[in-house]
């Protein structure tokens, strides 16, 4: 199925084709890798909902032409 | 196996940067905007931070914008963090734009339960679902241009850890770091310039 990642820093996205047994986590792996980013830096957002990284597509029951964002997880001092 | 089919990068829309300006850095005295908007805090006892200041130089180009509501919301909430001694944190929402460069403008923010301190602050964990909330509510698409955070009386700066979440998260050149002392009457805009910290101008719109 497809699915869109969305990078909430720029606003850019990625469209790919996941299997069902893909993990949230290999998901973002790759998004974050073609972005350069810390794919372990961000709170994954599908909707109103944190998305748990260890659940496969199935389990997470992501649908085709579901949005997944990577929200940053800022800290100051 | 993934694959991914492509990328489709945000596209800057073209158009001059807003024009009812209301107040802007570096012309302006913020001590008094802010005294006027009664988000000043008059005595407190002064806190020790040992956390490292980087040194920065203000920057002459603007090319950052914040809407006044926003601004207001900004200062209201580190006032009232402030308050209860801890430090306040939010995301800057809004959009990229190009005129004679890019430049980005706040319209919002988005912000939720707090794990903060006189020196420290992190969204709670479950209280991203607060943010999410927030972000639904936007029609057009945003992009987080930065974020905010108060400090105590220790006046405006960015620390060491202030500058690894830039580093990390908000890297690009239109993103934006704003650093709110309700104490010391102080709102500085920072930005990362071929990866140097440096202080921005900023300008408040109506
Ligand atoms: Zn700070």
């Amino acid at each position: 199925m497809k699915i869109t990642v969305k990078d909430a820093e720029t606003g850019n996205r990625i469209n790919m084709e996941v299997e069902e047994d893909n993990t949230v986590e290999e998901i973002i792996e790759e998004a974050a890798n073609y972005w350069k980013k810390n794919p372990g830096a961000y709170v994954i957002r599908l909707g109103k909902k944190i998305l748990q990284a260890e659940l496969t597509v199935e389990e997470a029951n992501l649908q085709d032409g579901d949005i997944i964002e990577l929200i940053p997880d800022p800290e100051g001092g | 196996m993934i694959k991914i089919d492509e990328e489709i990068r945000k596209k800057y829309k073209i158009q001059p940067p807003p024009q009812n300006i209301i107040f802007e850095y570096g012309k302006e005295d913020i001590e008094k905007y802010m005294q006027e908007k009664g988000f000043i805090i008059e005595s407190v006892h002064s806190i020790n931070c040992l956390e490292e200041k980087i040194e920065t130089v203000l920057q002459e180009e603007l090319d950052f914008y914040i809407k006044e509501e926003a601004c207001e919301k900004i200062l209201e909430h580190c006032h009232s963090m402030a308050l209860k001694g801890k430090e306040a944190m939010g995301f800057l929402i809004g959009d990229v734009k190009y005129w004679e460069g890019l430049y980005s403008i706040v319209y919002d923010i988005a912000t939720a339960s707090l794990d903060a301190s006189p020196v420290y602050v992190r969204f709670r964990r479950e209280a991203f679902e607060e943010i999410f909330d927030k972000l639904d509510e936007i029609s057009y698409e945003y992009v987080m241009v930065g974020w905010y955070h108060s400090h105590l009386g220790y006046s405006s700066f960015m620390s060491s850890i202030d500058l690894d979440t830039q580093k990390k998260y908000f890297n690009q050149p239109f993103h934006a770091a704003l650093v709110v002392d309700p104490i010391t009457r102080e709102m500085k805009a920072f930005r990362l310039i071929e990866n140097e910290c440096r202080e921005i101008p900023y300008a408040i719109f109506k």
